[in-house]
């Protein structure tokens, strides 16, 4: 018995420092940004009125080179999350928003010259949103819920100033092909919710009833073991499904930080032979 | 290859360029206007049944509408063009008045007095309050009485239980819901499935799914679940009146198929619209009925609900302290 259990034991540590093995150079990059937001909302399910107000945004990413042996593919993970108020034009209703997202994607890097990085891709990801109309009676929320089959390409380019490596990027986005929810003009939340009726609520979404276009350009400034993210962005998402046209923009300033957990620099500390960083 | 990639392109962003912007309506006395008729046309569910011409309203209306009127005056010719729809569930709001339709219990006897109910023949000093429920026993200990007086007023099951347990030895409840103006419709669903035995559907609910005056969803049944635990299963009486409106429409709408309940007082007000919301450029809220509840035998309930046994007040009772009303569910259920 007691030969089984060390056998076992031995079998799951060596599982265990494989695992670790696999992974040591294949680096994760996350970055943690926190931005305040201008909001625009429209949604003609709750009201006819543009409402527009503040917001305050967080984003997290993730990522690394899909495989160990390629440094073309590299994966991300993005979580967004957005708050806000909206007041429509004679301040006399307000709209909260409270909106999440997850999208998972695979980039594609293209290497133009040695200070220009093009990375092109696909995510598909998840969107949540829910708004609240402070005084609407049976209308008073709606729900933003799709999935999405986005493009996005991001421009990287890298520069020196003081010999300190200084990044620019530009991000583009935009959703092709989905699902998403939508109810009818008409539908009570009491129908809907009370009474389980869907009919007509979910619909196939691409470019003839659903544009959007998120966009970013940062800048990563080092400082220490870290590195500061500063941008601004925009995502504009309008859709239309049941003879209901729905806009909701954002433009916001970023603020984020990545930090690094050891640094490679110069000839004394240099990085792994393996060492891989897909540096999104 | 790259003309391919060219044409895909250029599709694409023609593609993108499909969705519209939302329209800034700007905030004129004639924008308004022309938002609100709008709102009523596609939106509100009556139209046809009531035998509105709307398009008329328009022309009428149109000509009073006048740029320099100030806001008082606007706002009270708008509140007259809604209430055109005779309909009390369709409002106008601003930061300095609400617009109304009352006539569907002004112009009918009120069949309720407050002082009465609050005598020491009912309800008296000593009563007991559940939740929104206020109870006592009458005609000696043999019937339970319960005045419920708003459907926004919540309830639990524990209170109700509490009731039920209160009444256990009378041989039947009276539910009053006479004054009672609406509120919750969940509430209306809850109150009514202690008193039945089976799931049962109870009406039906459409609703608009485009601007054409009849264009509706198909019905959706309205069900009114049993409750599990908790259920009276002996006669059990609801009082109404006129000011019995909207969720309290619905309320007696669903009792009307319980098993062991009767419908005693004046027809229910109706208000079998459930209302949405939306606005105008001006940032005035508009309250609409947008969903036809009917009942189960898909009959509207708009103009309200007949009871079993139709009575009014009686002058003389209310001058000698008797509720007419109250005293014909007390015969009903003691013999």
């Amino acid at each position: 018995m007691k030969k089984h259990l060390m056998a076992f034991v031995f079998i799951c540590l060596m599982f265990t420092t494989n695992a670790q093995e696999a992974s040591k150079y294949n680096l994760t990059n996350v970055n943690n940004k926190f931005g305040l937001a201008v909001l625009e909302i429209a949604d003609e399910y709750l009201s006819p009125l543009i409402y527009t107000g503040f917001g305050l945004k967080y984003e997290h990413s993730q990522s690394r080179f899909l495989l160990k042996d390629n440094d073309r593919f590299s994966t991300t993970g993005k979580v967004n999350i957005l708050a806000g108020i909206t007041l429509n034009p004679e301040n006399t209703s307000s709209i909260t928003y409270m909106g999440f997202s997850y999208k998972w994607g695979v980039n594609y890097r293209y290497n133009i010259n040695d200070a220009f990085d093009l990375f092109g891709g696909a995510n598909v990801g998840v969107e949540y949103g829910l708004k609240q109309n402070s005084r609407n009676v049976n209308n008073s929320v709606n729900i933003d819920m799709a999935t999405d089959l986005s493009l996005s390409g991001l421009l990287r380019y890298k520069f020196f100033i003081n010999r300190k490596a200084l990044l620019l990027s530009c991000f583009l986005e935009t959703p092709v092909i989905g699902c998403m929810f939508v109810p009818e003009s008409g539908a009570s939340y009491y129908e809907i919710s009370e009474l389980g009726n869907l009919d007509n609520s979910f619909h196939f979404s691409s470019l003839h009833n659903k544009n959007g276009l998120n966009s970013q350009i940062n800048i990563q400034i080092p400082f220490k073991h870290s590195e500061w993210i500063f941008g601004v962005g925009s995502s504009v998402l309008k859709y239309k499904a049941n003879n209901l046209l729905f806009k909701t923009a954002t433009y916001y300033l970023n603020v984020g930080m990545r930090y690094d957990l050891c640094v490679f620099r110069g000839t004394k500390n240099r990085a792994p032979e393996k060492y891989r960083n897909a540096g999104l | 290859m790259k003309s391919k990639l060219f044409y895909l392109i250029v599709a694409c962003l023609t593609l993108m360029g499909c969705v519209e912007d939302p329209e800034v309506v700007k905030n004129t006395n004639q924008n308004n206007f022309e938002q609100l008729w709008k709102i009523i046309d596609t939106k509100y569910c009556y139209l046809e049944y009531k035998n509105i011409n709307w398009d008329s309203i328009h022309t009428v209306y149109a000509a009073s509408i006048d740029s320099g009127m100030d806001k008082y005056a606007f706002f009270d010719l708008m509140g007259k063009m809604l209430a055109e729809l005779k309909d009390g569930h369709v409002n106008l709001y601003s930061d300095f008045d609400r617009s109304r339709y009352w006539k569907w219990f002004t112009d009918y006897p009120s069949n309720f007095s407050s002082s009465l109910i609050y005598s020491d023949k009912y309800l008296g000093d000593n009563y007991r309050i559940a939740g929104g429920m206020r109870y006592n026993y009458i005609a000696n200990g043999n019937v339970g009485y319960v005045y419920y007086g708003d459907f926004s007023n919540t309830f639990t099951d524990t209170n109700i239980s509490n009731i039920f347990t209160y009444f256990s030895y009378c041989r039947g409840i009276i539910i009053d819901v006479r004054d009672n103006g609406g509120g919750y419709i969940s509430l209306a669903e809850q109150l009514a499935s202690y008193f039945f035995k089976n799931d049962t559907i109870t009406g039906y609910i459409c609703h608009k799914t485009g601007d054409g005056h009849n264009d509706f969803s198909s019905p959706e049944a309205v069900k009114t679940p049993a409750h599990k635990n908790i259920q009276w299963q002996r006669p059990v009486v609801i009082l109404a009146n006129r000011l019995s409106y909207s969720a309290t429409n619905s309320f007696i709408c669903r009792m009307k198929m319980a098993p062991n309940a009767i419908v005693i007082g004046d027809k229910s007000g109706g208000g079998g619209g459930l209302p949405l919301s939306s606005e105008i450029p001006n940032g005035w809220m508009v309250r609409f009925s947008a969903c036809p509840m009917y009942d189960a035998d898909m009959q509207h309930t708009e103009w309200g609900i007949d009871p079993d046994i139709k009575i009014d007040m009686n002058m003389i009772d209310e001058e000698n302290g008797y509720d007419t009303i109250i005293e014909r569910a007390i015969y009903y259920l003691m013999h």
